[in-house]
């Protein structure tokens, strides 16, 4: 739970992603995702509930523990240095290797080359086009070999081609072994990426499964999807059951943040 | 890279250019009033680099360095007046004036780095006049009066030249260290700091070690010049040694210059404290140093805002890449695929 002021923004969300899978996080505006990815990255403290990697609690972590134990993260709008160079952005993030100067450097230019911006390696990151930072963003958090990676929108603001890029980077990782959260308002992207979505509103789970039973669940188009994909779908389906929360055995990242 | 190359040995030549200029400086200009310039240029040389180090890597301005610089000069007077030290062997608590000043700036930084961005700021004035309070009111810094340094029986104009040649000893050493916190991890992780202090904090930098590491080398230097000054100008009062304007200059001279980069604060410093001198002799009115000084500092923030060295760059690198394409990406390319 986490409440600011009055409001509470995250309220009964309850989240569990499997190891190896892409998971999905939806929802309306406001209706606390970011708030969660902050909390389970430790840049907001909850003022309640649990968040555990691994089966180990890494609630209270600050963000450099989290990010050292493994959990890697961008932000919607994205946090990189922009009077650093592309390079260098690079070599900020790897505070946490103990590998040589040179080793790292490679390393740095190989995930440039493979999010496709090391051309501008030398080029001061504030330069780069948003599409570009989002790139960097990603490339340099790789650097760290995280285990999870949380993505807040990474297809928002970016071009359908661009678009397509990311999603090829992140299905080429996860078939690496990295596991993946994202949050995003593309509903194609998400729905043709992960292999399972949680919804989110006002602070709570609404409901969690794949994206087919996603597409189709009442209580997910009232209150997010709106009428056209209900036009779509014809199909009727039963109510996915609220997120059980009870076979947490494989859960790689899980957080649950309840009263 | 040919190209690099090149430039690196044109920059490195500039340089060795540059040394024998200050080290014939004395010898050329033999005038004592002229000598006496370059010991208060060399003065401020060496606290706008240390300003540098700190300010203009990690984004935290200070206005409040005199409190390294005064409390420099009064380390080095309380000491001499307490251990009866000859002028001549002053020299040699110098190494204890840093560890003072270093000791100070991890105190205040403790204190101060705590908050950021305009409450920084105001922090650091805050100090400022607490270590103003302190050295006017405190038996042993001397009240108003202040305290004075021993007097040196070296000769007039020898005089002049050994204080030019001692500040050049502190000025060198300093853009040294400049250069290389500028080029070092650590400089990098200072100015990860600069561009968002958070999130260096959550990819692992250490942020507030890094910052306080940064101050205390920076007040450090500070504190050794503050004790130059002292020995060279004879004495150190509370309104002189903890000087408001001297924070403003030392600041605006980085800011001429070019903030951030390792040779702004030394250019404005060259341009910047010789020029007030003058101003000083010519005129009565010893304001008009100050009027102008603000002037200038209204028309730079207007029109040159980044600092000379900064717009400079742009400029001979705008004309330089004239009629070619606008492509920088293709060299760099070209170098990871030789380094592999």
């Amino acid at each position: 739970m986490k409440a600011y002021g009055g409001v509470q923004a995250l309220n009964g969300a309850s989240i569990s992603v499997e190891e190896g899978t892409i998971a999905g996080l939806i929802g309306p505006n406001g209706s606390g995702k970011t708030t969660l990815f902050n909390v389970i990255t430790g840049y907001q403290r909850p003022d309640a509930g649990q968040v555990y990697f691994r089966d180990k609690p890494i609630t209270n972590l600050g963000p450099d523990k989290v990010f050292a134990a493994g959990i890697g993260r961008t932000f919607q709008l994205t946090r990189i240095f922009p009077r650093l160079t592309v390079l260098e952005n690079m070599l900020i993030a790897s505070q946490h290797s103990r590998k040589q100067r040179h080793t790292v450097r490679h390393r740095a230019m190989e995930l440039l080359e493979f999010v496709g911006i090391h051309g501008h390696a030398g080029v001061l990151s504030g330069s780069l086009s948003y599409g570009q930072r989002k790139l960097l963003e990603l490339a340099y958090v790789l650097i760290a070999d995280p285990k999870v990676i949380l993505l807040d929108e990474p297809a928002g603001g970016v071009n359908p081609t661009l678009i397509n890029h990311i999603t090829d980077r992140i299905r080429e990782l996860n078939a690496q072994g990295t596991t993946f959260l994202i949050v995003e308002h593309n509903m194609e992207f998400v729905m043709g990426l992960c292999s399972t979505v949680t919804v989110l509103e006002s602070g709570a789970t609404v409901v969690s499964g794949p994206p087919e039973m996603i597409r189709t669940d009442k209580r997910v188009l009232e209150a997010y999807l709106g009428v056209d994909i209900d036009e779509d779908d014809k199909e009727e389906t039963g109510p996915g059951g609220p997120n059980d929360s009870g076979s947490r055995r494989h859960e790689e990242a899980s957080s649950d943040v309840a009263q | 890279m040919p190209e690099l190359t090149s430039r690196n040995a044109i920059k490195g030549g500039l340089l060795l250019a540059l040394l024998a200029i200050l080290v014939a400086f004395p010898q050329v200009f033999s005038n004592p009033a002229t000598v006496n310039y370059g010991v208060y240029a060399m003065i401020f040389v060496t606290a706008a680099t240390a300003w540098g180090i700190f300010s203009g890597n990690s984004g935290y301005i200070s206005l409040g360095h005199a409190v390294f610089f005064g409390s420099g000069a009064y380390a080095m007077g309380i000491m001499i007046n307490a251990w009866h030290f000859s002028p001549d062997s002053a020299f040699e608590l110098l190494p204890l004036v840093a560890l003072i000043g270093a000791g100070i700036a991890a105190v205040v930084g403790f204190i101060s780095l705590r908050v950021r961005r305009h409450t920084y700021i105001v922090i650091t004035i805050g100090l400022f006049f607490i270590f103003q309070l302190m050295a006017t009111n405190f038996g042993f810094t001397g009240g108003t009066s202040g305290l004075n340094a021993p007097f040196f029986t070296w000769s007039n104009a020898s005089f002049d030249t050994n204080f030019y040649y001692i500040a050049l000893a502190a000025a060198v050493p300093a853009m040294v260290i400049a250069v290389v916190v500028r080029r070092s991890r650590f400089g990098l992780q200072l100015r990860a700091i600069r561009d968002d202090e958070d999130r260096a904090r959550g990819l692992g930098v250490k942020t507030m070690r890094v910052k306080l590491a940064s101050l205390v080398i920076s007040g450090a230097i500070t504190a050794v010049i503050g004790a130059i000054w002292f020995l060279f100008n004879g004495q150190a009062a509370p309104n002189t040694a903890f000087d408001p304007l001297w924070d403003l200059e030392i600041v605006l001279m980085a800011f001429l210059g070019g903030y951030g980069t390792v040779a702004g604060p030394v250019l404005g410093a060259l341009i910047i404290e010789p020029g007030s001198l003058y101003l000083n002799t010519v005129s009565s009115n010893s304001y008009l140093s100050e009027i102008v000084l603000g002037l200038v500092f209204l028309v730079f923030v207007l029109f040159v805002p980044r600092g000379i060295i900064p717009t400079v760059t742009e400029w001979v690198t705008r004309v330089r890449s004239r009629g070619r394409p606008a492509v920088v990406t293709s060299v760099v390319t070209q170098k990871v695929g030789a380094s592999r």
